[in-house]
């Protein structure tokens, strides 16, 4: 499924207008992407989740001036990708997770250095970039240390720190966080938002196959299988697609006798009611018989009537939780398979 | 995000597209500094890691060695003397340009550095242009020592009556090979793996067809191909005949045919580099290959 | 406790071997194997060509041109050249293999602690691997001898000694891969920088052994260790078995006898101290932690 977005009159930060990609490969071509259709807005941070081979990286690539297009055209603010090339460079940057690049003899603060001039920085303006950068990211302390000699960690740091150096307008981030551990890529998610944060416009797209961080960093997200879009939209409105109601979990002593499913469902905006008894362990490991209603609902604000007639029966409550499908499921659905069921990765030739 | 989006100003991106419109001044400092930057790993990287300049020079200068005693025990002149170790610190600019320049975008494309190089507004020239002018300054020093060590232990003596004339020649002949070299890069980098053994093929052939360390004159044929096409050639040549005048009647051509001879590989050589590297970029952006090992 | 277990089962017997004997042969015999599949490259034409043809004969025609020099270009003198440069093909692959195949399997294949950890010792894996480039730079070197004798080189009269020169090769091989090897386990102890310091040492070897000009032309300090060295007697035994002829000074000091009696004791002096030497640095590197490392910078 996806979402035309052809003909709008705004300046988009990302303009993708079927665009695909074949790659030569030793048992014939390998389509990557298939006539993709995308438009991401100024200051959106924008997520392209889908298991490995699905031609997320291949769409970065194209869109980062790595890679020409079989087909279609792309535009980064305006700017084609194909023939405003040196344009485009001029306001974007790149980080690839697993990224190993740098030369190791020279020191963190020589290799940023390095690249504030490759952006065509005055060497003063550079070097307080480069100064900046290393204090943001907390890399003060190994400043002076040899490239070769940081850990994984610390160079990826290092690569954040270099692609915020020119303060691109648009930031590809292709798989930023792998390799990295849970304090380190929150480190780095945080950081991406002040990012953002300091300047309206500023746009990233993110590439990940992790969900829980596409669910928790994007504004909206498109999910890729096999080179093409099978859906797009917000977190929630995703999940929408496979829970229209919203599902909350009640947990009372027990229903009072005034209080039935059927009394629940006739409250407005109740869809559905199922109820579960079991026994809930107290802080002794006994357990305490407690009945799980699972209410699904045409809003969030119906709940208010729920626990009204609930607490006004005499129920006590116990646990109110909303349950949310991931977007893992939404993928299942969408797809078929989970997101760990991978296909290879088309190679290039 | 709907906060953030409402401040977004209606006209960012024509203030961006302006922002991208670099002026010409801008572009040339920009070049520049592209240049002076990659020159600055070359540079120190060879300073930092005493192996290599252990290695640049153990190699050269055993090399020199060989040919000195095999001069030495067939009673030749000790003109061919100086003129052996006149050669091998010259060959240490050409290995510097095999491996250092034609074979080193290989090396940054699997380590992840031609990425970087590629997505940032610099272009592979000035890239190039600094890999070669680091290089060339790190040899120029290896150079020196070759000379010196070779002088001190054979003896060697050169008649060096135009000095201006033997900077201008090595000048020349170390740009020209650079330049080559910067073309090489490009045809290495979308090569498979017979890039890997052309950098073998490009070494000891090449110094026998480049008259290194015998005249060219004597390959006859296929010695004036070779002085038309290989830097080292005309290089070779001249430095003999300006630094040891009593081998001059051993030179192919003249001494100011062989500099205009390298005048035009530097022209021609440049060009073409430039040429190729953006022709590399588009046919390695069109199929993949400057992200992936050619294989 | 089961011991007739088929995962707990050793293989005993190599053929007619058995015991230790029998594993450390296996062990060579896959080792060289696997040498002959990645060394040889024998499905990509223009390696071989490079390396098997076209840089042998670039060495070979950089001598003879600086020997056209002082027109010393005479049969005698290309004999003298041709013989040493092709010896010399098999003494640097010999060299550098055992050295290049334990960086390789550490740094590139990252297989070295997997074998390391199998009752195999590195040892026999290590010779096979040496044994196998040295076999095809034989080949390199017999298309340098082919080459000489279309350019003039004199054979000797009655035909190249067979016996002489299968007992010089013999005795030669095993020296120079006991040096190798022996070099192998120092420089697994060192960086990846590691690959340049069997050159340095074959570089080293060829100014002294007499390859190319006759040791004579060293200063004395030097000809007495190029005289120490088992690798020059072997050059000069492969001339004489060819050529027919004893080269000029030093070298022709020693009858043939003298000779072999000399590459013997060299060689077997090599392989009392080879075994010794390899085991230290192996268990060195073990100890130090350098078998797992990656120092690729």
């Amino acid at each position: 499924m996806s979402v035309d977005l052809l003909g709008t009159d705004s300046a988009a930060a990302v303009e993708v207008r079927g665009v695909s990609r074949v790659f030569k490969a030793k048992g014939g071509p390998v389509t990557a992407l298939h006539e993709i259709n995308l438009r991401i807005e100024p200051g959106e941070l924008f997520g392209l989740l889908g298991p490995n081979g699905a031609g997320k990286s291949t769409l970065i690539k194209i869109l980062s001036t790595l890679l020409l297009p079989s087909a279609g055209s792309a535009s980064i603010f305006g700017l084609d990708v194909v023939t405003e090339t040196d344009r485009v460079r001029r306001i974007m940057n790149l980080v690839a997770g697993g990224d190993f690049s740098g030369y190791g003899l020279l020191t963190v603060r020589e290799q940023l250095a390095m690249f504030a001039q490759f952006y065509g920085m005055p060497y003063r303006e550079g070097m307080r970039r480069v100064d900046e950068q290393i204090e943001a990211f907390g890399i003060g302390e190994i400043k002076d240390r040899k490239i070769s000699a940081l850990s994984t960690g610390q160079r990826q740091k290092l690569n954040f720190a270099r692609s915020f150096l020119n303060e691109p307008w648009i930031l590809f981030l292709d798989e930023p966080t792998i390799g990295l551990d849970v304090s380190a890529a929150r480190d780095v998610r945080d950081r991406v938002r002040a990012f953002q944060a300091a300047q309206p416009g500023r746009t990233v797209l993110l590439t990940t196959h992790y969900m829980a961080e596409a669910d928790e960093m994007c504004d909206r997200i498109a999910i890729v299988d096999h080179g093409r879009i099978l859906a797009q939209g917000t977190p929630a409105e995703l999940k929408r697609m496979v829970q229209k109601e919203s599902l909350f979990i009640v947990g009372v002593d027990a229903l009072p006798p005034t209080m039935s499913v059927a009394n629940l469902r006739a409250i407005p905006g109740v869809i559905s009611v199922a109820m579960r008894d079991e026994a809930t362990p107290d802080a002794t490991g006994v357990g305490s018989p407690t009945t799980r209603l699972a209410i699904g609902l045409k809003e969030d604000g119906a709940l208010g009537g729920v626990i009204s007639a609930l607490a006004g029966a005499g129920a006590h409550l116990r646990e109110i939780s909303k349950s949310e499908p991931t977007l893992e499921e939404v993928f299942v659905q969408l797809v078929g398979r989970g997101i760990a069921e991978s296909s290879e990765e088309p190679r290039s030739e | 995000m709907s906060s953030i989006h409402a401040r977004i100003p209606a006209d960012l991106a024509a203030t961006i597209r302006k922002e991208t419109n670099w002026s010409l001044s801008h572009r040339l400092r920009h070049g520049a500094q592209s240049v002076l930057a990659r020159a600055y790993p070359r540079v120190f990287g060879m300073i930092r890691e005493p192996s290599w300049l252990f290695f640049d020079l153990v190699f050269p200068i055993l090399g020199m060695c060989s040919f000195v005693f095999l001069l030495r025990s067939r009673g030749v002149d000790d003109a061919w003397v100086s003129a052996t170790i006149l050669a091998s610190a010259l060959l240490t600019f050409w290995t510097s340009v095999i491996w250092m320049m034609a074979g080193q975008f290989r090396w940054e494309r699997d380590s992840g550095n031609l990425t970087l190089y590629i997505t940032a507004p610099v272009g592979l020239g000035p890239i190039t242009l600094g890999m070669a002018v680091g290089g060339a300054l790190g040899m120029a020093f290896r150079a020196v020592v070759i000379i010196t060590a070779g002088t001190v232990a054979f003896g060697a003596t050169y008649e060096i009556r135009e000095p201006a004339l033997l900077a201008l020649t090595l000048l020349l002949g170390v740009a020209a090979m650079y330049a080559l070299g910067a073309c090489l890069a490009a045809f290495f980098l979308i090569s498979g793996r017979e890039a890997d053994h052309l950098g073998d093929l490009l070494n000891e052939p090449m110094q026998l067809l480049g008259g290194v360390f015998a005249p060219i004159r004597s390959l006859g044929l296929v010695g004036m191909v070779a002085i038309g096409v290989l830097p080292l050639a005309p290089a070779a040549d001249a430095l003999r005949q300006i630094a040891i005048p009593q081998l001059a009647v051993s030179g192919l051509l003249p001494v100011n045919i062989e500099l205009l001879i390298l005048v035009v590989m530097v022209v021609v050589f440049s060009i073409g580099s430039r040429y190729a590297l953006r022709y590399i970029e588009r046919v390695g952006r069109a199929g993949g290959k400057l992200l992936t090992r050619a294989d | 406790m089961q011991t007739d277990s088929p995962y707990t089962r050793r293989p005993t017997s190599f053929g007619p071997l058995r015991g230790s004997a029998a594993d450390a042969v296996r062990s060579l015999v896959a080792s060289a194997r696997l040498a002959w599949a990645i060394e040889g490259n024998w499905a990509e034409p223009f390696y071989l060509a490079v390396y098997l043809v076209i840089r042998p004969l670039a060495f070979l025609g950089l001598f003879l041109a600086v020997l056209s020099i002082g027109g010393s270009l005479n049969p005698a003198s290309i004999g003298f050249v041709v013989v040493g440069q092709a010896v010399f093909q098999i003494v640097g692959a010999a060299l550098q293999g055992p050295t290049h195949a334990l960086l390789d399997d550490r740094e590139r294949y990252r297989t070295i602690r997997y074998i390391f950890a199998t009752p195999s010792s590195l040892l026999p894996v290590s010779v096979g691997r040496a044994l196998v480039k040295a076999a095809i730079a034989g080949i390199s070197a017999a298309i340098v001898i082919g080459v000489g004798a279309i350019l003039g080189m004199p054979l000797r009269s009655g035909g190249i000694d067979l016996i002489l020169l299968t007992v010089v090769m013999l005795l030669g091989l095993l020296s120079i891969v006991g040096i190798g090897i022996a070099l192998g386990a120092v420089c697994v102890q060192l960086r990846n920088d590691a690959w340049g310091y069997p050159q340095a040492v074959a570089g080293s070897v060829f100014l002294l052994c007499g390859a190319i000009f006759p040791l004579d032309t060293l200063p004395a300090p030097l000809q007495a260790l190029g005289a120490a060295l088992p690798i020059t007697w072997w050059i000069e035994g492969v001339r004489r078995a060819i050529l027919g002829t004893t080269s000029p000074g030093l070298l022709g000091t020693l009858a043939t006898g003298e000779l072999l009696l000399a590459l013997l004791v060299g060689t077997l002096v090599i392989l009392a101290v080879t075994p010794r030497l390899f085991k230290l640095g192996i268990d060195r590197a073990r100890d130090k932690g350098y078998l797992d490392r990656n120092t690729a910078s």
